[in-house]
């Protein structure tokens, strides 16, 4: 089974310098931070959705769908049931559906959706070497840096053990799906328990394989290939600038907000 | 290259007393191989002479030990990484880069080898171990064996002189394990000095010491020809001899060279008398016996990859079957046992238990239907006490407590783990928490037992402990199905063997016939075991050493 999410494709996005891929990255988070309107939302969910068939992508959204529907989908549902409550004096546990409600719902489904997509954008294009060296060039020291990058690495590693542990406690009569939430919390004990000790194991076994090849001896190391900029790195640190620009100054105006302050 | 004298090794955290006394030398361009039961001292005398141990393993050492003709106390292990080799059994865990290359070139930026020397040691290292054109690969799609080629390739770049080996074959198929040695082989006529940990000692024949070790002691030590005539003492250490060698030993033939032509010319030379019928038994036990499972036309494809790991297969099994589910990594074997054990749903055919769809089974009913033992029992075990473990599966189907406890007593009697049952399952070794897993499915009371690879990582008495409680447990009626790469086990213990190539059923029928044909075995990757081979060129349908000693005389 495929563990890393980088698919080896040869477009402009898989050739842009590490550093850019991270910013469209943190583009995402810093311009949707403060906007919750879905009008303003979606250019940048359209946008980051071109860019991930741009990148030949979709495969990673495909395999992780459920969390691309799942996510919106719940948070749409909560927000339009819970939207305004505690804030309009409302005594009622549950404040009624309103057209803002209905509209913060739909801006906040579509932030988390173009959350996802972002980090599968980033994920998909980059590989955990360019991930290292785009933190390494923003200043963080290499073990903190490869630190970093390993953990995201590992996150599908992390996924398909635990999947292996439901399995095997699904194998002894385990049943996720009865009694109540706390009855059904209790239950996931007998996976917990593995998950987290063969998650140490691991650890410990790639820190001793990490020491033997060398990792860390070295204050300067070597690259076989350092990435260098580009023209099209310009262009697309100019874009992800402008966007990001004219995002900031529309949040703190109050556009891209239904209530302003 | 290593000397060891009188070096001891006492670990903290459990408390143990890994190695005691040890007084060794390996020069240079020795191949070593080091054997012992599990928790002999093995892996820790490999993870001292690169400093793995204390750096990352804290533990209190004495006596002297010199690496390279150092003072092993002014060494760190990242000091020796471009001198001292390490290649571990885990290879997932010694894989951490998005390509092939990439991983070649992570030891070689750390060590900051120019830039301009490393196009030619990665492709030197892709060579030596024969990965040219795989450069741009993820590694996590790799098989097994191209995985721990890859981190010896990774190794090999770095161009150490010493290389430590920790029971490297361990998790692969009989075709990844072959070209591992093949490997191992080429490294040595190049010169490298190696030292292997391994279990399997069928490979290591052409090794130039074998050093065994017992309770952290190096308790025989010698030329693999010497110690191979101490056959007794080897499996006394938790070592399994090579059936070769049994049969040598007990027919008083000579030793050397070891291998199945040899072998059989000696036999013939000393015109032993052969006395058993020459065609291997054609039918199976049990025929008559009812049919349990009976799957048809089984077709099952993963999310995301375009082959389909199952491509019709037909499967029945009758009450009281031993059967072996064999065929190379990635031939379907696991789908198809996930399938039957219901943890996998999906795909197109049909799955019948007594009659009735797998599938329309509610829980209760499957849980007694058909029990899987998963390859890990570290993926199962959570529980603060072997009893809790065992008990958690009955709990779960809604057993009173009477009941649960009856059943806990009776698996822990049946699988030999009396006297354990308050112990914490965490600190026992592997050989019994696989048996606690085992346990753990048998207090189901499943029909129908289904192990994946039980005996990987087992040393040979674990091995032959857990397969001898298979063996009690189906003279008593048990069904079973078992999933392993290793020939001796299928040979010892399965009545019937199902070989799986590319999704399909290559063979299904008596071990015995499977074994007689060597053309279908090499076609599927499969090595019979030597003993087998040795019985083909005599005329004698061997399965085990035994059978075939009764055969000769």
């Amino acid at each position: 089974m495929r563990i890393n999410l980088y698919l080896d494709r040869a477009t402009l996005l898989h050739r842009l310098h590490p550093q850019v891929k991270l910013a469209i990255l943190a583009a995402t988070f810093a311009s949707l931070y403060a906007i919750d309107r879905p009008s303003a939302v979606a250019p940048v969910a359209a946008a980051l959705g071109a860019l991930l068939v741009g990148a030949r992508a979709l495969a990673n959204v495909r395999r992780f769908a459920l969390m691309f529907v799942a996510v919106p989908i719940a948070s749409f549902i909560m927000w339009s049931l819970f939207y305004g409550y505690g804030q309009s004096g409302s005594a009622a546990f549950v404040a009624r559906p309103r057209h803002d409600a209905i509209a913060y719902a739909a801006g906040m489904a579509l932030k988390l959706e173009s959350f996802l997509a972002a980090s599968a954008l980033f994920l998909s294009i980059t590989r955990v070497e360019e991930f290292t060296e785009a933190l390494r060039g923003l200043g963080m020291p290499y073990r903190m840096s490869f630190t970093i990058a390993m953990a995201f690495r590992l996150v599908p590693l992390f996924l398909t053990s635990s999947l292996s542990v439901v399995a095997a406690q699904r194998a002894r009569g385990l049943d996720f799906s009865r009694g109540n939430v706390f009855a059904r919390l209790a239950r996931y004990m007998p996976v917990i328990v593995p998950v987290f000790m063969g998650a140490l194991r691991r650890a410990d076994a790639m820190a001793m394989a990490l020491e033997a090849r060398g990792f860390g001896r070295e204050s300067e190391r070597t690259k076989f290939v350092r990435s260098r900029f580009a023209p099209r790195d310009v262009v697309a640190a100019a874009l992800i600038v402008s966007v990001v620009v004219v995002y900031v100054w529309a949040a703190a105006h109050g556009y891209g907000r239904i209530r302003r302050r | 290259m290593l000397a060891f004298e009188s070096f001891a090794v006492a670990y903290a955290k459990p408390p143990a007393q890994a190695l005691r006394d040890v007084r060794l030398r390996i020069g240079r361009g020795e191949m070593v191989a080091v054997l012992g039961a599990s928790g002999a001292g093995k892996s820790t005398l490999l993870k001292c002479a690169n400093r793995i141990v204390p750096a990352l393993k804290q533990a209190e050492l004495s006596g002297a030990l010199r690496i390279l003709g150092r003072d092993a106390k002014d060494l760190h292990v990242r000091d020796l990484a471009d001198r001292v080799g390490f290649v571990f059994q885990d290879f997932e865990a010694q894989l951490f880069s998005t390509s092939v290359e990439e991983e070649i070139l992570f030891g070689l930026e750390q060590l900051a080898v120019e830039p301009a020397q490393m196009r030619s040691r990665v492709d030197g290292a892709l060579a030596a171990v024969d990965l040219v054109g795989f450069e741009r690969r993820d590694p996590s799609t790799l098989s097994g064996g191209e995985k721990q080629r890859l981190a010896i390739a990774a190794v090999h770049a770095l161009d150490p002189s010493l290389w430590l080996l920790d029971e490297p074959s361990t998790d692969l198929d009989p075709a990844g394990r072959r070209d591992l040695f093949a490997l191992m082989s080429r490294l040595r006529a190049a010169g490298a000095t190696l030292v292997v940990a391994e279990h399997d000692v069928e490979a290591l024949t052409g090794a130039d010491r074998w050093i065994v070790l017992k309770e952290g002691r190096v308790a025989l030590e010698g030329i693999p020809a010497e110690l191979l005539a101490r056959a007794e003492a080897l499996a006394a250490l938790g070592v399994r001899p090579p059936d070769l060698a049994l049969v040598c030993e007990r027919l008083r033939l000579p030793l050397w060279p070891l291998d199945v032509e040899s072998v059989a010319e000696r036999l013939r030379a000393a015109q032993v008398r052969i006395h058993a019928p020459s065609a291997p038994p054609t039918a199976l036990g049990r025929m008559e016996s009812a049919v349990v499972l009976e799957a048809k036309n089984v077709r099952f494809r993963y999310e995301e990859q375009e082959r389909e790991a199952l491509r019709g297969i037909d499967l029945t099994v009758r009450e009281g079957e031993f059967v072996a589910l064999i065929g190379a990594n990635g031939s379907g074997k696991s789908t198809l046992a996930k399938l039957i054990g219901g943890l996998l749903q999906g795909g197109s055919g049909t799955i019948e238990w007594r009659g009735r769809p797998l599938v329309s089974l509610d829980a209760g009913t499957r849980a007694g239907a058909v029990g899987y033992v998963f390859q890990n029992p570290d993926d199962q075990i959570f529980a603060a006490t072997v009893e809790e473990e065992i008990a958690f599966g009955p709990r779960q189907i809604g057993c009173a407590a009477d009941e649960t406890a009856a059943r806990v007593r009776e698996v822990v009697a049946a699988v030999g783990l009396a006297g354990l049952e308050t112990r914490d399952p965490f600190l026992l070794v592997k050989g019994e928490r696989q048996k606690v897993a085992v346990a753990s499915i048998l207090a189901l009371r499943p029909a129908l037992l289904i192990l994946d690879e039980p005996t990987t990582g087992l040393d040979y008495r674990e091995q032959l402990a857990l397969m001898e409680v298979l063996e009690r447990l189906h003279r008593r009626g048990q069904t079973v199905i078992i999933i392993t790469h290793v020939p001796w086990v299928v040979g010892r213990f399965a009545q019937r063997a199902v070989l799986l190539q590319d999704g399909q059923a290559l063979y299904d029928g008596p071990v015995a016939r499977l074994f007689a044909d060597e053309a279908l075995c090499r076609r599927a990757d499969f090595v019979p075991p030597e003993i087998s081979r040795l019985g083909i060129r005599l005329g004698v349908p061997a399965l085990d050493v035994e059978s075939f000693l009764a055969a000769v005389t």
